[in-house]
């Protein structure tokens, strides 16, 4: 597992999404107000769209497009039309700095 | 065979390529190169609408759009909106002693009424929510909607678009500027602070007002027509047919198969056949693109800037290499394979899809609008008419029905 610092707290504001980039990967991290942070593959599995730019309800993200939602701790998708879960990765806020951590096998692939 | 060369029957325009396989048809609608702008003669009531825009603006556009179905919006319309409405619809039939025999109903007038009075309350719409409004409302807009139907329908479209042109403007007097104004006032009394704006209606008209959209805001008239074509025509059109071929399907279905009668009033196996009626029937049989620069299919089919193609959905939702050798075979239990949509393309996909898919099938895939009224006819005893035959329409090269006239015998056995 390879840890990225990927932003600061103050960059991802609670009830926020912001899109970061790790390794070659497109990641949307969330923000859920006294839940934590999160993170899953910015863009949805249904089209080429970015979760990161849709809407954070509860602790599911919304796709600004078709309104597909996926559950930011598990990635199971919650509605149509995906179809397909999304990908999640484990965050770790030590001090101000926010850590996404991220399979070896999967850093420069995918 | 990946294209078609031969031109499109009757009257409709010459296209470079007819896309009727599954994955060509899925991939030419989420390519950025090929655009909704095609001269169809239907700008007037369509033109500037998300519809028909493209890039940035469409973005945004799509999601001030998306606030009427965001969250739990779809929820909120079913539990709001759609069931008091089928209800209401429901109760008028099966209380109307008429004539002699049991309470009997055109499903196509039914739906239509249903999807009119579901459409006029997302864009804010006064007094449409019983079934004589909402049916004075369905004649009054018909001229629109025939207008609208550019291509597809037969017939003089030159006249067809001017007299579309004038309920168009008899369409603002009676039904949008009295709503509008309403909600201008309650928009306002928001801005100056009596209230918040989640005070105000959950429709269209309340986020045209409240100036969600500076194009909306900047030319009127584009705000009446996204209410016009996105709402009134699209979620009356389409939705109300496709509700009827699901019901005939649903019928046929267990007529052949007497044990499935019992999952009549299932909302899975309902919603198993409204994604198979769709698939099979979708009323929309061609949708058009320009292309704006050169594209490549992954199948090899090269589309070269400024051609008009057409992309053919019945043939790929009826793709046998997708579907399997019973394409054709309507069948309410069909598996598909991972990533392929059980409804195939009968909602579009790419940034274009039609917004009605939460409301047709429910965010969940099976609380739709279309598999509660088809759990409603079915609890309430819908048979076929047992002496009027139901027509197909004619003149169009939408295969819907004209008439579908059914009886109601009570609950289901």
């Amino acid at each position: 597992m390879a840890r990225h610092q990927v932003a600061e707290l103050g960059d991802v504001p609670p009830g926020t999404l912001r899109r970061v980039a790790v390794s070659g990967r497109d990641l949307c991290l969330a923000h859920v107000p006294d839940v934590g942070l999160f993170a899953i593959d910015d863009v949805c599995t249904h089209e080429h769209a970015l979760l990161s730019d849709g809407e954070l309800i509860g602790c599911e993200v919304e796709c600004p497009e078709h309104f597909s939602r996926f559950d930011l701790r598990t990635g199971k998708v919650h509605s149509l039309p995906a179809m397909d879960d999304t990908r999640t990765y484990d965050v770790v806020v030590e001090g101000s700095d926010i850590f996404v951590e991220i399979p070896e096998s999967n850093a420069e692939t995918s | 065979m990946q294209t078609v060369s031969e031109p499109l029957p009757g009257d409709l325009p010459q296209v470079a390529h007819r896309l009727t396989r599954y994955h060509d048809v899925l991939e030419a609608f989420r390519s950025p190169a090929l655009s909704t702008l095609v001269n169809d003669g239907t700008e007037p009531f369509r033109g500037g609408t998300v519809l028909r825009i493209e890039g940035e603006s469409h973005h945004k556009r799509r999601k001030t759009l998306g606030r009427l179905l965001r969250g739990d919006g779809d929820r909120w319309f079913r539990e709001e909106v759609l069931f008091p409405t089928i209800r209401r619809n429901l109760d008028r039939v099966l209380g109307d002693p008429g004539h002699a025999g049991p309470p009997s109903v055109d499903t196509v007038v039914f739906a239509r009424q249903a999807f009119f009075q579901l459409a006029a309350s997302l864009i804010g719409l006064s007094d449409v929510d019983d079934g004589d409004r909402a049916d004075e409302l369905r004649q009054f807009y018909a001229p629109v909607q025939a207008a609208m139907g550019g291509w597809m329908e037969g017939g003089d479209r030159e006249a067809r678009v001017r007299r579309g042109l004038e309920v168009k403007e008899e369409f603002r007097r009676r039904y949008y500027e009295p709503a509008y104004a309403e909600h201008a006032r309650l928009a306002e009394a928001v801005a100056q602070g009596a209230g918040s704006s989640d005070d105000l209606p959950h429709d269209l008209l309340s986020l045209i007002t409240s100036g969600a959209d500076p194009a909306w805001t900047a030319e009127p008239d584009l705000a009446m027509r996204e209410s016009m074509t996105d709402m009134l025509n699209a979620g009356t059109s389409s939705t109300s047919a496709t509700l009827v071929w699901a019901l005939h399907e649903t019928l046929a279905w267990i007529d052949a198969h007497p044990d499935d009668r019992a999952l009549a009033t299932d909302a899975t196996f309902l919603s198993g056949a409204v994604q198979e009626s769709l698939r099979m029937h979708t009323t929309l049989p061609l949708f058009f693109r320009t292309a704006v620069e050169n594209v490549e299919l992954s199948s090899g089919t090269l589309i070269h800037a400024g051609e008009l193609i057409a992309l053919e959905i019945n043939r790929a939702n009826r793709d046998t290499s997708v579907f399997g050798p019973d394409a054709d075979v309507y069948n309410p239990r069909r598996q598909v394979a991972p990533g392929v949509y059980p409804y195939g393309v009968a909602f579009g996909s790419g940034r274009h899809m039609c917004f009605g898919l939460p409301i047709v099938l429910g965010s969940d895939g099976v609380n739709g609008s279309h598999t509660q009224l088809l759990k409603a006819f079915f609890e309430a005893g819908i048979e076929p008419h047992p002496t009027e035959a139901p027509a197909k329409k004619q003149e169009t090269m939408r295969d819907t029905w004209e008439s579908y006239p059914v009886v109601f015998r009570g609950r289901a056995r």
